[in-house]
């Protein structure tokens, strides 16, 4: 009995993502499963960071990076916010100093400008306008803003697959967050 | 002291799983072992892992082997009281435990199904092991084998009375206990004195009733209890019980806990029930953990952290790893989401648990994983996930 075991758990690596809003994290949580299990030896912790400053999104992050040793800490933003704009590197620093390596802004815009382009849809010009548009079109389909059951169906393996050939963000967010390497 | 245990085919333990509370390898100076019969034992050992993961049943199976061994003969169900996994007639359950009694090492396995035992066994260790007794079902005549081996020391031996009857469902020792077998009834007490809030159905609250018996009766614990806890922050002086008898027969009697507060050099008593669920938790716990310290047995916690704060939690860890209040080498087993206790201790004493996709509890220590060292913060690299066993929750 007291025989040492030759089997080795491994060691995963851990990222924690902090994403913006609520519509947000509920894709990224959707991407994590269709692309990480139990078994996957990187374990990601979607983290729904709130709204407000960007740095505000940053500071929650990094608070609860501060609380647990991940691997790894990134936060997702839109990119149509000004502060981003204006002072990206200074953000950016400052973000690293917190432990959180990277910030990904989604483009072009906003999250529902880069869904609708990942469904194929017509984009706008703004990220209201994006926000209306995704509304309308999917007014039918949805019960909530954004339920998971939704995004589910409306973004299926096969569909993000294919986008990701095209969509550099796409893929550069897959690689980036669900698998050990990077 | 327990060395070892194992299970498979018991509640959620599809696969044999092994915990270990002591291991080989040259004398630890942490301070965290005591060391005996040329092993390191562990003074505790976390259970940790997700709600659901299967924690509790590890120790029904423990608390259902000791309850096998010392008291199945009372039990006059015919079903042994526990599931195997998802009803699984499959294959048998196994359990198994090495542990020190009087001196020497020992190892009992039992194979059975819920009805039936196939094969029972102790062992004790010399060079090697060698059987004091096997029992074996034989399927053709319906009948068990009994062998025994004689040893040279009188204390160890086993004698099985010729008019006894060996149930299907009972093990040898307790229906050898029935007939003042000598060391079995030895053995039997040993068991007992395995202290905790878990039994064979899970996690069984401590009485207060109970408790309040046990202190009017021990006086010396009573003491250790009111001291300890007049030194943790609650507020409290000391604790005493009381014996009143009941009306109108006054035949009945109960047992009332109180506290002492001293505020502004003035005493007042108050009545345990109306002290806080922490307080009351911290009372009852030290009547299993106090006697363990003092006989140096074992204590099986399971939710070590219900109502504590986790300073608390971290204090009664604190209890059994040093020699001054635990000098007898007492073994705390618990189970605690607080889990502050896992930067106390070494990788060998931290048994992650999880389920996988069939709802199979699977158990390892991580000492079994690779590229861990115990002077990584353990506590920041589980809440992260680094080591698995942490639940899997998705966003509502």
């Amino acid at each position: 009995m007291l025989a040492k075991s030759n089997y080795k758990h491994k060691s995963n690596i851990t990222k924690l993502v902090g994403v913006e809003g609520e519509d947000g994290p509920i894709f990224i949580e959707h991407l994590k499963n269709l692309y990480t299990n139990r078994k996957s030896l990187v374990q990601v912790t979607v983290y729904p960071a709130g709204g407000g400053s960007v740095q505000d999104i940053i500071n929650r992050t990094a608070k609860k990076f501060a609380m647990a040793d991940y691997s790894q800490g990134f936060c997702i933003i839109d990119d149509d916010r000004d502060e981003w704009k204006r002072w990206q590197g200074k953000i950016k620093n400052d973000a690293t100093e917190k432990g959180i390596q990277e910030i990904i802004a989604l483009q072009p815009i906003c999250l529902e400008c880069f869904l609708l382009g990942l469904l194929n849809e017509k984009t706008c010009n703004s990220s209201k306008d994006c926000k209306s548009a995704f509304k309308r079109i999917f007014k039918t389909e949805r019960k909530v803003d954004f339920d998971n059951q939704f995004i589910a169906r409306r973004f299926p393996k096969q569909l993000i697959e294919q986008q990701r050939k095209k969509n550099q963000l796409l893929d550069y967010i897959i690689k980036t967050l669900f698998e050990r390497g990077i | 002291m327990l060395i070892s245990f194992s299970v498979k085919n018991f509640a959620s333990i599809k696969e044999k799983i092994t915990l270990q509370f002591a291991h080989m390898g040259k004398e630890e100076q942490s301070g965290l072992y005591f060391r005996e019969h040329d092993l390191n034992f562990s003074k505790a050992v976390l259970i940790a892992g997700g709600n659901g993961s299967g924690k509790t049943n590890i120790l029904k199976a423990l608390r259902f082997l000791i309850g096998f061994i010392s008291f199945s003969f009372y039990n006059k169900q015919p079903q042994l009281p526990y599931q195997t996994y998802f009803d699984d007639k499959s294959q048998l359950t196994e359990l198994e435990i090495e542990f020190v009694f009087e001196k020497h090492r020992y190892r009992y396995i039992l194979h059975c199904s819920p009805t039936t035992v196939f094969y029972e066994a102790l062992f004790i260790k010399k060079s090697s092991f060698n059987f004091i007794f096997k029992r074996t079902w034989d399927p053709q005549t319906e009948a068990y084998t009994i062998s025994k081996k004689n040893h040279s020391d009188p204390v160890i031996q086993f004698t099985w009375p010729r008019e006894a009857k060996l149930r299907n469902n009972a093990s040898l020792i307790s229906t050898a206990v029935q007939f003042n077998q000598d060391f079995s009834v030895r053995l039997k007490a040993y068991f007992e004195k395995y202290q905790g809030n878990v039994d064979f159905l899970g996690k069984v609250d401590f009485d207060l009733a109970d408790v309040s018996k046990f202190y009017f009766e021990n006086k010396d614990i009573k003491e250790q209890m009111s001291q300890l806890l007049s030194q943790l922050d609650l507020g409290l002086s000391a604790i005493d019980v009381v014996k009143l008898n009941t009306p109108p027969t006054e035949k009945q009697e109960v047992y009332i806990p109180y506290g002492t507060h001293i505020v502004a050099g003035k005493s007042f008593n108050l009545g345990l029930a109306v002290e806080s669920g922490g307080t009351r938790k911290l009372y009852t716990l030290c009547s299993a953990i106090l006697p363990a310290l003092i006989q140096g047995s074992v204590v099986i916690i399971d939710e070590l952290d219900a109502e504590l704060h986790p300073m608390m939690v971290e204090k009664i860890v604190q209890l059994f790893l040093s020699e001054r209040s635990n000098p007898h080498h007492a073994q705390l087993i618990f189970i605690s989401h607080c889990l502050q206790p896992l930067n106390m201790l070494d990788k060998e004493q931290i048994v992650l648990v999880e389920k996988d996709e069939t709802l199979n509890t699977s158990a390892w220590h991580l000492s079994d994983t690779e590229d861990v060292r115990n002077d990584q913060n353990f506590l920041k690299k589980y809440l992260s996930g680094t080591y698995g066993a942490v639940p899997h929750i998705g966003l509502i």
